[in-house]
């Protein structure tokens, strides 16, 4: 079934107005809708329409490929499985739904080609096998063996078009309800072909106006009813979470049991120039107040970093000449988030983001950048941009002091940050042991996850060992803070090496009085290389392999020299390419002459233009209508009695009637004409009465 | 597990034949977009599509509402022929009359079949022997069922009628399946104003028509066998007592029927006298037919019964007698040709054969082989070759009946019977694949 007249082209301007492709909406309106009135078709065979449809769907399958890029559709559906917190699931989730209402908004466009072809082809109507794989392989199969091949269903693709354009329009984000208005006109408009001829034409206007309003309140209740979901505690949504690190807290596992297990995904690749070793620690993030078990950043405001060279050089120390340099490529979300960096970072250079800000932790975040950011971080070991200690840098928490404090005791702690870091650190070496297997805390008991670590267990993860170190050292007066980054640790070729999410770790900073200066002190026992080591899944090189793509891949995507626009640009040419040799190729041949053939009448036989005809369509319209098989006599007999008058005028029309109709001599010109007349006048008496 | 298959199963056909028998092809689309904009405006806060999807829902609702006061007087007369044959379309009258007191217009006919859902034993055994069958994941492997549904009838709208008048409607209805066809009422649908949900009324109507069996166009085939003595003589021929072969005169014997005397020539030689008769020699075939499978429904069993009505339909019962035999409910032996039985009638039955799953194929032996002594030959129509089968075969040729084996085969099984053992197979074994029945027949 043919949509009726402009109905299409309203839809598509509708669509191009609230997706904001108004010309290219206007194009294909125009297109469309002009097929109506041109006599001329094209010759479009079953096959050339296959080939076509082919083409759409790798224009669909393409189109979805770059939405999903262009919105970090497929980062967001993997971050969709990987994330730990309510907040990057929604993030992911959103990411996705972007991509797929980009996508939605397309589809008009991706398969308008389809649709043209339609309208302007010689067939009014598509093979359904044409949308079908598994059909076109029977039909195949059945030619190899010569079987007999029956004509398949057939299907006018406009409707499911209309449809496509509705959806498209829908999947658009605002506020205005001139959305509302405009699908409801063109709903009623499609509808009104449908409409029952039983009820006036005020009942159908009135069920239409009702379904609007109650429309309109349900879209608005749908509304609120999500901010009222939205509104819900979503703690339970929220999984335990393990490296989220805000910049502002950070979750410990102290005090959890069970084992530990981080992933083998790759979050950061180095590179190191020739003959220098790279750092052994990149920060992320320090914080300065621990609250059993969480650890806080006293300052959450950060400071933009002013002095920048270019659009992509911050200078981070000003005055301080990098000694060494090291090469990072990290992912970001949203491209904004916290840079991993060495410890005494002096400048970072080509990362060209928005905006760098660094506090007084000596955390640096970015935001307004690429998803992937590769730069260079410069750095050299006696310098630190973390500002300088305060009260919260040396506190200790009232439920952690008393194991503290015998511990300090029983070490001797002074005051001298070397000597104490030195003895912190032979203490933890000689006593203690790497564990991720976490013990169930004690039921009723007062200890706190630490003191059990210190006294007790003597085993722990990297948490344990840095908070404890923190605030062993704050407990004999040395102020320090506690640091989250990454272990430098695994090779992977010459001067490059990968850090895994496994190989997340924390440790702990503390201020050297005597040369001004924060320096790192990792406790963490060596053994807990080896141990994360062993929890690397045996199918690690492959999704390593995996991962190596989709890094070149996001290198192509992000990188800045154009490569992208030039692929996708090659690619656009290419389908434009494919387009216009569909269309304008040899294979195409305009026939000239009426689009629509004449319609072939049953009806060639003599007599068949005799108005009694008329007559009889007249007395059906009222109902009366002849059955099959029935004679004209016959059935005027029968309907007498309902429409007495009429049917008596109508008798000896009949007899003329068949005159003309069986009689091999026919009429002669007047008792033709008086055929004419009277089937007339009966017909305007009848429309009188 | 079965139970709650067939309970899932029930409610989803309920549902599909609700939404398909209540909502217009416009409204099943509105129904489908409102699905599709629920899709894409889960969040709110996203899109506008949450919109669409009020909108949509809204104009069901209304619908719904719009489709609830249908009420009309009418009457109902189907004026139906007595035979279809599965697919091959039928077409027929209904006749509605309004008998009240209101023009009707805008309405549609559809038609009400009984409900052709397998009972939960039937469903329990289809599931089972489908079960027993499949070896492999593939789909393709699985058995073929023909559909459940005993026909198709479109809707048709009908004239618009003032009170008191009639209107015909064609209707066209496409059998799908051999058996009875009960056709339970005639529904009168009144779609709402929105042409979105039909209002609906039903006008019992009980009748039945027989769907008789697809049948193949068979090449002309020369069945093998000679003429056989019949003892049942002319009293199986077409016309009892006046076509006989009048032979001679001889004198009367006792137990010679009465009207074998001839009394012209009693008269005249004071004793009994009676005439004497040829003795009839036909061809007589037997046509069996093997019923014995574990579905209640396979496309297996339905090519088998096809083509055993091809059979039937084919050999000129003119000049021969046919014998059909089959275990149904009961063994049943069925003779046709020479104006015993007429070939409707063997149609007849084989449109009501069923698969026989509660007694052996020994039933089946026990019957041919009683049989066998007189007919000229057999046709086998078998859906297995197992020992059983095998067994009936060579007895078959131990006691010299010329046969025609027709093996009927899923596409899957081919390959399987072709590598079986070929040593008891009679020289006329023909494999004929489901699905491809005809260009199997058209090479006997």
């Amino acid at each position: 079934m043919r949509t009726p007249p402009f109905l299409l082209g309203a839809v598509l301007l509708f669509w191009g107005w609230e997706t904001g492709f108004t010309w290219v909406a206007a194009f294909m309106s125009i297109t469309l809708e002009l097929s109506r009135g041109l006599k001329s078709r094209w010759e479009f065979s079953d096959k050339e329409f296959i080939q076509l449809w082919d083409l759409c769907v790798l224009v669909f399958m393409g189109a979805g490929v770059y939405a999903l890029a262009a919105n970090e559709g497929a980062a967001a559906l993997s971050g969709l499985f990987s994330a730990q917190t309510f907040a990057e699931r929604t993030s992911a989730l959103n990411h996705g739904s972007r991509a797929a209402q980009t996508f939605i908004q397309w589809l008009p466009m991706m398969f308008f080609p389809f649709m043209a072809a339609q309208a302007y082809s010689q067939s009014a109507d598509v093979e359904l096998a044409t949308f079908s794989l598994w059909l076109r392989r029977q039909r195949r199969f059945a030619l190899k063996r010569g079987l007999p091949i029956m004509p398949g269903r057939r299907i006018n693709v406009s409707y499911p078009y209309l449809g496509i354009c509705l959806a498209g329009a829908c999947a658009l984000e605002t506020e205005a309800r001139s959305f509302y208005i405009g699908f409801a006109v063109l709903i009623a408009w499609t509808l009104w072909s449908v409409r029952n001829p039983r009820f006036a034409l005020p009942v159908w206007a009135g069920c239409l106006m009702l379904a609007a309003a109650l429309g309109f309140a349900g879209g608005l209740g749908l509304e609120r009813l999500q901010v009222l979901l939205e509104n819900l505690p979503t703690q339970w949504m929220s999984r335990f979470a393990r490296h989220n690190a805000s910049g502002k807290e950070t979750r410990t596992a102290l005090g959890e049991m069970g084992r530990i297990k981080l992933s083998g995904k790759i979050l950061l690749r180095l590179e190191v120039p020739k003959g220098q070793s790279p750092p052994a620690l990149l920060r992320e993030a320090s914080y300065s107040v621990f609250r059993s078990p969480v650890w806080l950043a006293s300052s959450k405001t950060f400071g933009d970093v002013i002095a920048s060279t270019n659009d992509s050089s911050w200078v981070l120390l000003p005055g301080a000449q990098a000694e060494r340099s090291l090469r990072i490529a990290e992912s970001f979300s949203d491209g904004k988030g916290l840079l991993a960096l060495p410890a005494g970072v002096t400048r970072i250079d080509d990362l060209q983001v928005a905006q760098v800000e660094t506090n007084r932790l000596g955390v640096t975040q970015m935001s307004g950048g690429p998803g992937l950011a590769v730069f260079s971080a410069g750095f050299r070991e006696d310098v630190a941009m973390d500002g300088p200690p305060d009260i919260e840098d040396s506190d200790v928490p009232r439920t952690e002091a008393p194991a503290m404090a015998r511990i300090v005791e029983q070490l001797g702690l002074s005051r001298d940050p070397t000597s104490a870091a030195s003895r912190v650190a032979e203490f933890f070496q000689t006593n203690f042991r790497y564990q991720l297997l976490l013990d169930p805390p004690r039921s009723g008991s007062e200890e706190t996850p630490l003191g059990r670590f210190l006294l007790q267990t003597r085993a722990g993860h990297c948490e344990y060992f840095a908070a404890a170190t923190t605030l062993l050292l704050r407990q004999a007066g040395v102020p320090a803070r506690y640091v989250i980054g990454f272990s430098v640790q695994e090779k992977a070729g010459a001067g490059k090496f990968v850090v895994r999410e496994r190989h997340a770790h924390a440790w702990c900073r503390y201020y050297d009085w005597n040369a001004r200066l924060w320096r790192d002190l990792d406790t963490t026992p060596g053994s807990w290389f080896a141990d994360e080591a062993r929890l690397a899944h045996f199918w690690e090189p492959l999704s390593d392999a995996i991962s190596r793509v989709w890094f070149e891949f996001q290198k192509l995507r992000w990188g800045r020299s154009g490569l992208r626009q030039y692929v996708f640009a090659g690619l656009l040419l290419a389908l434009v390419v494919a387009g216009l040799r569909f269309f304008i190729g040899k294979r195409w041949h305009r026939q000239a002459g009426p689009a629509k053939s004449k319609p072939i009448s049953p009806l060639e036989y003599p007599g068949v233009d005799s108005e009694f005809y008329l007559v009889e369509q007249q007395l059906t319209a009222r109902g009366l209508e002849r059955r099959h098989g029935e004679t004209l006599r016959m059935w005027l007999d029968r309907i007498e009695p309902a429409a007495r008058d009429q049917v008596g005028r109508c008798r000896e029309l009949l007899d003329w009637h068949y005159r003309y109709r069986f009689d091999p001599a026919g009429l002669t010109p007047s008792a033709r004409g008086r055929l004419a007349k009277g089937a007339h006048a009966w017909l305007a008496g009848s429309a009188r009465n | 597990m079965y139970r709650l298959l067939y309970l899932c199963y029930r409610g989803l056909s309920n549902g599909r034949y609700w939404v398909m028998r209540r909502f217009t092809p416009a409204g099943l689309a509105v129904l489908g977009a409102m699905a599709v904009a629920g899709g894409i405006g889960v969040d709110t806060s996203a899109n506008v599509a949450h919109q669409a999807f009020a909108l949509l829902l809204a104009l069901l609702l209304v619908a719904i509402a719009g489709s609830v006061r249908f009420r009309g007087k009418f009457a109902v007369d189907r004026l139906l022929p007595r035979f279809g044959t599965v697919g091959t379309t039928l077409a027929y009258s209904v006749l509605v009359a309004n008998t009240g007191h209101k023009t009707q217009r805008g309405l549609l006919v559809m038609e009400n079949l009984i409900d052709p859902r397998p009972s939960l034993e039937e469903f329990t055994a289809q599931f089972r022997a489908e079960d027993s069958r499949t070896r492999s994941f593939r789909v393709g492997q699985r058995m073929r069922k023909p559909p459940s549904r005993m026909a198709r009838i479109r809707p048709r709208s009908l004239p618009s009628l003032p009170p008191g008048s009639s209107g015909e409607v064609r209707l066209e209805c496409l059998p799908l399946r051999r058996g009875l066809l009960r056709f339970t009422a005639v529904t009168v649908a009144r779609p709402d104003p929105l042409g979105l949900f039909q209002g609906l009324r039903n006008l019992p109507k009980p009748q039945t028509v027989l769907i008789l069996p697809k049948r193949y166009a068979l090449p002309p085939i020369a069945l093998p066998g000679v003429m056989k003595y019949q003892p049942g003589g002319v009293a199986q021929a077409s016309s009892v007592g006046q076509s006989e072969e009048f032979v001679s005169l001889r004198p009367y014997r006792s137990g010679d029927p009465l009207r074998r005397i001839h009394w012209p020539s009693w008269a005249k030689a004071g004793e009994p006298v009676v005439k004497e008769f040829q003795d009839e020699f036909f061809v007589r075939h037997a046509l069996v037919l093997d019923t014995f499978l574990d579905a209640p429904e396979s496309d297996l069993f339905e090519e088998a019964v096809s083509v055993a009505a091809s059979f039937a339909c084919a050999i000129q019962t003119q000049e021969s007698l046919l014998d059909l035999m089959f275990v149904g409910p009961q063994a049943i032996c069925l003779t046709a040709g020479r104006g015993v039985a007429h070939v409707e009638q063997m149609l007849e039955i084989l449109a009501a054969a069923r698969p026989c799953r509660d007694r052996s194929f020994e039933t089946l032996c026990q019957l041919v082989l009683d049989h066998m002594s007189l007919v000229s030959g057999c046709i086998l129509v078998l859906v297995r070759w197992d020992e059983a089968r095998r067994d009936l075969v060579r007895r078959l040729r131990a006691m010299g009946v010329p046969l025609v084996v027709l093996m009927i085969v899923e596409p899957a099984a081919k390959d399987v019977l072709a590598n079986s053992d070929a040593g008891d197979r009679p020289e006329r074994f023909h494999v004929l694949e489901t699905g491809k029945i005809q260009e199997g027949l058209a090479r006997l």
